[in-house]
């Protein structure tokens, strides 16, 4: 038997001489996975100032994809605003990490982050979304934070179009992947939404939420804390090839032309919820024995990533021993070892003497080999004080160079094109109904439409109340809802949101309102919108337009979280129109504290997807006490609705359902934006919201629709769109655009005080209708008879209709 | 006044469980103390305790069948000896399985084949499997678990399982021993004297069993949730009927949203059997 050798490197120097020489070496390295190109490649030469080993182009290949070094975005991503008196850690680390609240003398953190698994999920749809669930969770656990609750952002094909998998099917494995890992895990699920758009047939998104609850000094870093002397262990899954080349993968094109299944890792989140249990009692141990720590997750880019990255933040560098780490029985050659995304596994930093405590720990303890084959703790690596990053693998040094040469990022200046916006590509149509019958038709066919059903037949596959602290379920209401520390009176509320079609209408404006949403939503149960995170799900970085798109959209979400700001709390004593002037002036912006950027989102043909910024906004309870939900609660109480005329149709539902333009799209303007949530979030803080629910995707008579369905009560209700109505359009529009607002069902008592609150606010708030104990729908619009609908026929349409996207053919969800 | 320490109940921690929280929360809320055993102890470990609980999850990863493997852990001997003195022992969801699993639940006589219930994969109307949603059940008197209920209170909690249907070889085994008093929670229509239809009765369960004891009535194997409705908060906010009305009651009222819920009668009721004397009684309307 010969001692296996490293591979040597299918290339020389003189491969990197000049242009020339580089493109064709690129070329001959792409069938084996390498998407370096060749001015990469030349800067890799130069950087490094010789000929980088086998190993070390691997590892760059990796460092250097979209999905590592975020090279055609972080520049712009410069443009987000991140900084408020509530951020603790903004973004930089795997999570972002804001003040929550302070309960017996400790200060608790909300620690939050958010990603896509879009290429993994449309490959193989139910390991892609099980461990997309399973990489967003990890990025909360090691800030050392307990995780307290995931969401998921799908948006789906219609199978209009050809590919791989059918709608369905992906759709179906995508929830069951997400169900099977959050449900085992013990993470509830607290919301996400589903939209179906033909923009997706080829490329469907699956982006991932993850929300944690940390103590304030128990906040760890991911970096190894200083100088001196400090051992790297790795725990977890055995190291395996699976994942090979992940990030690499996930920033290129979907293509048939290599089966790229291999690429995607394998779920387990038994094993994730035991490292949960052995994890916990690692940051115990050093919490009283005061040791110093580091720690983060292996994702993309393995063994090679985390070790560079905690060693470059702490300022120090590493040796790497390969032969120390446990794996599988395989063969593994060092590339594979440094950098497969094996899942399952965090790295500790801990000082070099307690490194057998703690391998031990999860060894002998808590028994990692005998529950799950090959698992287990092993040390992988040592500080060393010089800067260098060095692993060696059966005596050889297969990587040595500057840890700094490992993280420094590479930056693609792409070229951008703003194109301009052309509302006169699709003539407008008729939008009107002739007649009451025609509208109530038109209602119930909404109710029914894969657009607008219930998502409850989604959302009864997770378990949203494990751990025994969600207060608000997902799909209860228009945010999910935590009080994670039992005793404080403190929670939070969060949802995710982004509407492609306004997207592909008006790209600055759809991300605008995908922060406006998010924020409306939090605020919808009464609570105040207190962070962001963002994920950006665009094509191809090489297309100017797809740049153009990227570039609009990053304005329009920086620009709707200057405009919305961080709400003041609305103090004890305060009076609410003393509170208003406060909100009126100059308040800090409400900041993204976490995000990532999802590039190379197209079909075959090249066709980027719908520009998609996807947005989760956190937002804060002072007193859980003070939330609602959006079931009508009683009989004879007045319906209210907060928000201007209503005329624009553009980017609607209805819209698309019946194929016109829609004349306008909806405003997005700040400032009444942020005056209509303070008003929201005061009148919950003062105990005046019976129910309330933002309105969105449907209109306002979605929006009563799914009060009167969430009621216990089975209540309905009677309403006139008249105020709202625009004259050049008429009421019919009014009922189903899309511009924001609120419904709230409110005590008439508490009319006058609410008035004089809007006044204050400056917002337009109005009486809609009244709520009625029978269960029966009365529409009120000008020009048309009364149109009257029965609550319990169009209920069970609606609750049922979503399941047709799991068991027939795609046709139906188109 | 003599204070007696409260009882110790140990809340059994086996790999890929994950409601041990609260669990823990909704046993100290009841003035009984909780303890966590882990698997990283000993089995030796759980001897001596005034109770045990299995609490919910996915042990051993579900393999070979939900309970299967964790049924075989060393620490179900100690815990079958302890049900055999009639120490009370409850199971909730992933621990009601391995209760079954086990034979203790409906456990029988030495010698007997003790294993003769299972929990089957749900059956939905249309499809099989998982599901997530609160339900309602009657509680039935007779048994220490219910004793802090009126005499057919309507309970409602949580269930969040993919294999929580009751079934049995001899199809007459649960009307048995639903007739002996030995199913103290059943899934009910949310009104008394209406008929239980889906999803009243969610998954299927045959006699519409939600929980089944030993013959002793010391052992439960319960599949819905109790631990996510012992807290007045935990309760959905448009849940129909008294619990619902008592939650929207509670509206800006931090501390009477941190009243009892639903689900704390059956840990007041462990804790009453246990000899805790609290003057706190399930409000029944």
């Amino acid at each position: 038997m010969t001692a296996a050798a490293a591979r040597p490197a299918p290339y020389d120097l003189a491969d990197f001489r000049d242009e020339a020489s580089c493109r064709a070496l690129a070329a001959r390295l792409a069938p084996a996975g390498i998407r370096l190109d060749a001015s990469e490649l030349r800067l890799l030469v130069e950087r490094l100032g010789r000929t980088p080993r086998w190993a070390e182009l691997v590892i760059m290949n990796t460092m250097w994809s979209e999905h590592c070094s975020y090279k055609s975005t972080r520049h712009l991503l410069k443009g987000l605003p991140t900084e408020a008196p509530q951020v603790v850690l903004g973004p930089g680390e795997d999570a972002g990490a804001v003040t929550l609240g302070t309960h017996a003398g400790r200060d608790w953190l909300l620690v939050v982050a958010h990603e896509s698994h879009n290429h993994p999920s449309q490959v193989v749809p139910y390991e892609g979304a099980a461990t997309g669930v399973g990489g967003i969770v990890r990025d909360v656990y090691c800030m050392g934070a307990e995780v307290v609750g995931v969401l998921d952002a799908l948006r789906m094909g219609t199978g209009r179009r050809g590919g791989g998998l059918l709608a369905r099917e992906i759709l179906a494995g995508v929830v069951g992947g997400i169900a099977d890992y959050g449900n085992a895990l013990g993470v509830p699920n607290l919301g996400g939404d589903l939209v179906f758009d033909a923009g997706f047939d080829a490329n469907v998104l699956v982006n991932v939420v993850a929300v944690g609850v940390v103590e304030a000094d128990s906040l760890v870093r991911s970096r190894v804390p200083g100088p001196g002397d400090y051992a790297f262990v790795l725990v977890g899954k055995p190291t395996d090839s699976s994942g090979f080349g992940g990030a690499a993968f996930s920033s290129g094109v979907l293509d048939d032309s290599t089966d790229q299944r291999g690429a995607v890792q394998l779920p387990d989140p038994f094993l994730k919820r035991v490292l949960a249990v052995a994890n916990a009692a690692v940051l115990e141990r050093a919490k009283a024995a005061g040791w110093a720590i580091g720690w983060k997750d292996l994702g993309a880019g393995g063994i090679a990533c985390v070790t560079s990255e905690l060693a470059d933040a702490g300022g120090v560098g590493v040796d790497v021993f390969l032969d120390g780490a446990h794996r599988v029985a395989d063969p593994l050659p060092p590339e594979v070892l440094l950098c497969a995304e094996t899942q399952e596994r965090f790295c500790w930093v801990v000082p070099w003497e307690v490194r057998d405590e703690v391998v031990a720990l999860f060894r002998d303890r808590f028994r990692l080999g005998d529950i799950y084959p090959g698992a287990g703790a092993s040390v992988v690596g040592r500080t060393r004080s010089d800067g260098v990053y060095r692993a060696a693998w059966h005596g050889e040094t297969v990587v040595e160079c500057p840890v700094s040469f490992l993280t420094s990022g590479v930056r693609r200046d792409r070229e951008a094109i703003v194109k301009p916006l052309d509302d006169e590509a699709i003539p407008a149509g008729e939008a009107g109904q002739a007649s009451a019958a025609q509208l109530a038709a038109e209602i119930a066919a909404a109710l029914s439409s894969p657009a607008l059903c219930s998502r409850a037949p989604l959302f009864r596959r997770y378990d949203p109340e494990v751990r025994g602290v969600t207060f608000v379920r997902a799909g209860e209401a228009d945010a999910g809802a935590v009080a994670p520390v039992p005793g404080a009176p403190f929670g939070f509320a969060v949802s995710v949101d982004g509407n492609p079609r306004l997207g592909a209408l008006d790209p600055r404006l759809g991300a605008a309102f995908a922060v406006g949403e998010a924020a409306r939503n939090v605020a919808a149960i009464g609570a105040y919108p207190w962070c962001l995170t963002d994920c950006l799900n665009y094509g191809r970085p090489e297309d100017p337009s797809v740049m153009g798109a990227l570039t609009s959209g990053i304005a329009g979400l920086a620009a709707a979280a200057h405009g919305l700001g961080t709400l003041p709390e609305l103090g004890i004593d305060e009076g609410v129109e003393a509170w208003a002037a406060r909100v009126r002036g100059e308040l800090p912006p409400l900041p993204f504290v976490s995000g990532n950027v999802s590039l190379y989102n197209e079909d075959k043909a090249g066709a980027a997807i719908p520009p998609s910024p996807i947005v989760a906004c956190f937002g804060r309870f002072p007193d859980v006490s003070h939330h609602s939900t959006p079931g009508f609660k009683t009989a004879g109480s007045v319906l209210l609705l907060v928000g201007p005329p209503r005329g624009a149709l553009g980017g609607s539902v209805y819209a698309e359902r019946h194929g016109i333009a829609g004349r306008a799209l909806p405003a997005f303007a700040p400032g009444r934006e942020r005056g209509e949530i303070a008003l929201v979030v005061a009148a919950h803080a003062r105990g005046r919201v019976l129910a309330a629910h933002d309105v969105s995707e449907g209109g306002v008579v979605q929006a009563l629709a799914e009060m009167s369905f969430a009621s216990g009560g089975e209540l309905g209700f009677t309403a006139d769109i008249a105020p709202w109505t625009v004259v050049s359009v008429g009421g019919v529009e009014a009922w189903f655009s899309e511009e924001p607002g609120f419904v709230l069902e409110v005590d008439s008592a508490d009319l006058p005080e609410l008035e004089a609150w809007a006044r204050a606010l400056g917002v337009s708030l109005g009486r809609l209708g009244t709520v009625d104990a029978v269960p029966h729908w009365r529409l009120h619009t000008p020009g048309l008879d009364v149109a009257e609908l029965e609550r319990a026929p169009l209920h069970a349409a609606w609750s049922t209709a979503l399941v047709a996207a799991f068991t027939v053919s795609t046709e139906v969800i188109a | 006044m003599i204070r007696h320490a409260a009882p110790t109940v140990a809340v059994v921690r086996l790999p890929g469980m994950n409601c041990e929280d609260e669990t823990m929360r909704a046993l100290a809320a009841a003035g009984l103390s909780p303890a966590l055993v882990g698997w990283d102890a000993a089995p030796a470990a759980l001897e001596g305790f005034a109770a045990y609980v299995l609490p919910g999850g996915f042990s051993y990863q579900d393999r070979v069948r939900a309970g299967a493997v964790a049924a075989k852990d060393p620490r179900l001997d100690v815990l079958a000896a302890a049900a055999d003195r009639g120490t009370p022992i409850l199971g909730i969801c992933n621990g009601a399985q391995i209760l079954v699993e086990a034979g203790l639940v409906p456990g029988g006589a030495p010698g007997e084949d003790r294993i003769a219930l299972a929990l089957a994969t749900n059956r939905l109307p249309d499809r099989d499997g998982y599901l997530s949603r609160w339900v309602t059940l009657e509680a039935r008197t007779g048994s220490l678990w219910t004793e802090a209920y009126a005499p057919g209170e309507r309970v409602p909690m949580p269930m969040a399982h993919g294999e929580g249907r009751f079934t049995a070889r001899d199809p007459g085994r649960l009307p048995e021993l639903s007739a002996r008093g030995a199913v103290p929670f059943a899934y009910a229509a949310a009104r008394a004297g209406e008929p239980v239809v889906w999803p009243d009765n969610p998954n299927g369960s045959a006699a519409d069993a939600a929980g089944v004891t030993n013959a002793a009535g010391n052992v439960l194997a319960l599949m819905p949730h109790p631990e996510r409705a012992d807290r007045l908060l935990q309760v959905p906010l448009d849940l129909p009927g008294p619990w619902g009305d008592r939650r929207r009651r509670a509206r800006g009222d931090v501390a009477g949203l941190a009243a009892a819920g639903p689900g704390h009668g059956l840990f007041l009721g462990l804790a009453w059997h246990l000899g805790v004397s609290t003057r706190e009684r399930m409000e029944v309307r």
